[in-house]
């Protein structure tokens, strides 16, 4: 499985979107507001599953986070670069 | 009033404020405590005239409680909240000579620090949040506040100006990641967030809960966040007495917040009325102290 699909498999789990298939999900749609509409809580919650899952912690004072978190993709990017080999 | 005309005037109010607020902090400075507080006697007075649904909640609300209040009763409501507003301004320039505190349940917060372990408090929009802060970095306690600056931009502002020391201590209620990662670090790095728990916040995550005999909607994002971070939660609030007395309270609430799957709404309806429930209780102690300037039992437009 690819990365990206790992990470909405992770997305629907953590943040328990039932009735979302991974493939409802699109790499390039935003994950907040619009798009899936994922709020800071949920944001919190899908951070602290990429730190269980990958051990990639994502810092608060990290200026890219509103990037890194703008869609599956850069969150691919990002876990791919940053996880340990 | 119509839609139209409660806008526009908030955003009068929020110009009054600002020039109040500057008036009082340079009376404050020039002058001390006791002129300011006979200037604010006017303020509220004026507030009192001419803020109708502020005038109108709180008409609502101690009618909850008292019967219906007279004008003076409601006066004294919004004459209360510019005290303790005026009051932040020693307190968090660390003027804690003007006040007598008394505490129970301090030992809490004690033994946190002393095992350096990560909590949350929840306090509400009722007494002094910032009394408890003031006498918190008296004693070194690593405590921030949660607060929410579209509200309180100007109010913070001014208070920043006072004491930038103490600023670095309140945490701005952001939207994004950050703000929320922050609050996680903090935690793990031994700190105590306090959140005022009591008004739905932007997210619009809620949960109903029974507070004086009927349904009102409380945040559920400090539950499902305590839930997340594994840590213990208090609940605290600042009781404040005429003329200076702060009654400072802190009781556990829950050693860890757990949301079980399968009955989540269940578990996070339990946990905001057992916090309605001790609010309620310390209302009733000090009625003047709810801070609530808005229909709290209100239905979400």
């Amino acid at each position: 499985m690819s990365l990206e699909a790992e990470l909405k498999e992770l997305i629907i789990e953590a943040l328990m979107l039932e009735d979302v298939a991974i493939d409802d999900i699109d790499s390039d749609e935003p994950l907040f507001v619009e798009g899936l509409g994922l709020d800071s809580i949920d944001a919190l919650e899908l951070a602290m599953a990429i730190d269980k899952r990958y051990g990639v912690r994502i810092k608060a004072d990290d200026e890219q986070n509103k990037q890194i978190f703008s869609n599956v993709r850069s969150l691919a990017e990002y876990v791919g670069q940053h996880r340990a080999a | 009033m119509s839609e139209a005309g409660d806008q526009s005037w908030k955003t009068r109010a929020e110009l009054g404020s600002i020039l109040g607020v500057r008036f009082v902090l340079w009376l404050t400075t020039a002058f001390g405590r006791a002129p300011a507080r006979g200037f604010i006697r006017i303020l509220a007075f004026y507030y009192t005239l001419f803020a109708s649904s502020a005038r109108r909640a709180t008409r609502d609300f101690l009618s909850r409680i008292e019967g219906p209040p007279s004008f003076w009763r409601v006066y004294q409501q919004i004459l209360r909240f510019s005290q303790v507003t005026l009051d932040s301004l020693f307190l968090v320039s660390g003027k804690l000579g003007h006040f007598e505190f008394d505490r129970t349940g301090s030992e809490h917060l004690e033994r946190l620090r002393e095992s350096k372990t990560g909590a949350i408090l929840l306090g509400a929009h009722f007494g002094s949040m910032y009394a408890m802060r003031a006498r918190s970095s008296t004693e070194s306690l690593p405590l921030y506040a949660v607060v929410y600056t579209k509200h309180a931009a100007r109010i913070n502002a001014v208070l920043e100006e006072v004491s930038p020391e103490s600023h670095a201590k309140l945490l701005q209620m952001g939207e994004g990641v950050d703000f929320m990662l922050r609050i996680k670090e903090l935690v793990e790095e031994g700190a105590i967030v306090a959140i005022l728990a009591d008004r739905v916040g932007a997210d619009g995550r809620a949960v109903e809960a029974e507070f004086f005999g009927e349904r009102a909607r409380f945040p559920a994002g400090p539950y499902i966040l305590a839930s997340m971070l594994k840590c213990p939660v208090y609940l605290t609030f600042g009781l404040y007495r005429d003329p200076k007395r702060y009654e400072l309270f802190c009781e556990p609430f829950a050693d860890q917040i757990v949301l079980p799957r399968k009955r989540r709404e269940e578990a996070l309806e339990e946990y905001a009325q057992r916090y309605a429930s001790r609010l309620e209780h310390y209302v009733r102690e000090a009625p003047d102290n709810w801070f609530n300037f808005y229909e709290f039992w209100g239905r979400p437009s």
